[in-house]
């Protein structure tokens, strides 16, 4: 298990000899973490894998922007939740353009080797899929990753009144949506 | 939790039915490393006050220390200054001790401690 410490890679991160390594460190810590948040949002490995490269690439990029105000997890993760989100409004435009959707996203995701949920487990991705796009992402942080408002408020910029609502309302148009199949 | 969250939990759970392929995460680290960009040699830059604020508090520190220091052993008589002598050198090469040390930090402790 690697040490480590996250005054000592801010230090390093500094220092433009010692940069690189330093870096190496941050994204050992926190591709895994960053990997399942972006997954859940984004759904498909393939898509989730582009992500999670651009966010590291736009930090490493963006270094400089980093002021050390907040941790630097909570830097990454707000990174990895807008270029997911900005994923997505893509995905979007270029569905509308293209018809090639024949498969609903619950049948793609049971064709999927990277997806061992049930047929339940797919419908409830399709589900989720349904929500508006911030929605869909308090939704995932808060049910599959138990995050607290409090951590995804840091994240997301959003008070944690908005996210409480937020979350009780994708709740509430999930439960309808299975409400109408049965 | 309200009732339609438990709903919810009770019929599908919140276990992650994601995977990866194997190796991928190992894989993915050494792959990002090998295409990360050059970044160029950038210094941050401040603004000339946030610049100079470091250095003046250090000299602020110092001159009061010294201004201090002299103005004690100004007021002291003649009859102890013998003796006074001997510890206020002592003292006088403490106080420059420690504001040696104020001017003696690094940029990154003054930045740390200017965003704390």
């Amino acid at each position: 298990m690697m040490n480590y410490d996250e005054k000592t890679i801010l230090k390093e991160l500094s220092d433009p000899i010692g940069q690189r390594a330093a870096f190496a460190k941050v994204v050992q810590q926190y591709s895994e973490q960053l990997y399942w948040k972006i997954r859940h949002i984004v759904i498909n490995h393939e898509d989730a894998n582009d992500v999670l490269q651009n966010v590291f690439i736009k930090a490493w990029m963006n270094l400089e922007d980093f002021q050390g105000k907040a941790k630097l997890s909570t830097w990454l993760y707000r990174i990895a939740i807008n270029e997911s989100l900005d994923f997505l409004r893509k995905q979007k435009t270029q569905n509308a353009l293209s018809a090639d959707e024949d498969l609903s996203l619950a049948n793609r995701l049971l064709a999927d080797n990277y997806f061992d949920g049930d047929e339940a487990q797919a419908l409830l991705q399709e589900a989720i899929a349904q929500l508006p796009d911030v929605q869909r992402t308090v939704f995932t942080l808060r049910y599959f990753d138990e995050m607290k408002y409090s951590e995804i408020s840091r994240h997301l910029g959003t008070s944690e009144g908005a996210l409480k609502a937020s979350y009780h309302l994708a709740v509430k148009k999930i439960t309808e949506y299975f409400r109408q199949r049965d | 939790m309200n009732k339609e969250e438990q709903i919810l939990k009770n019929r599908f759970g919140n276990e992650n039915h994601f995977t990866v392929p194997d190796g991928y995460f190992e894989q993915f680290n050494a792959r990002l490393m090998e295409q990360l960009p050059e970044r160029e040699a950038h210094v941050v830059s401040l603004s000339a006050w946030k610049r100079l604020r470091p250095a003046m508090m250090a000299a602020a520190c110092a001159a009061g220390v010294l201004l201090s220091v002299g103005i004690y052993r100004h007021a002291t008589t003649q009859e102890t200054k013998a003796q006074l002598m001997v510890q206020t050198d002592g003292q006088y090469y403490y106080d420059l001790d420690e504001a040696a040390d104020y001017m003696m930090l690094d940029n990154d402790d003054i930045y740390a401690m200017l965003t704390n």
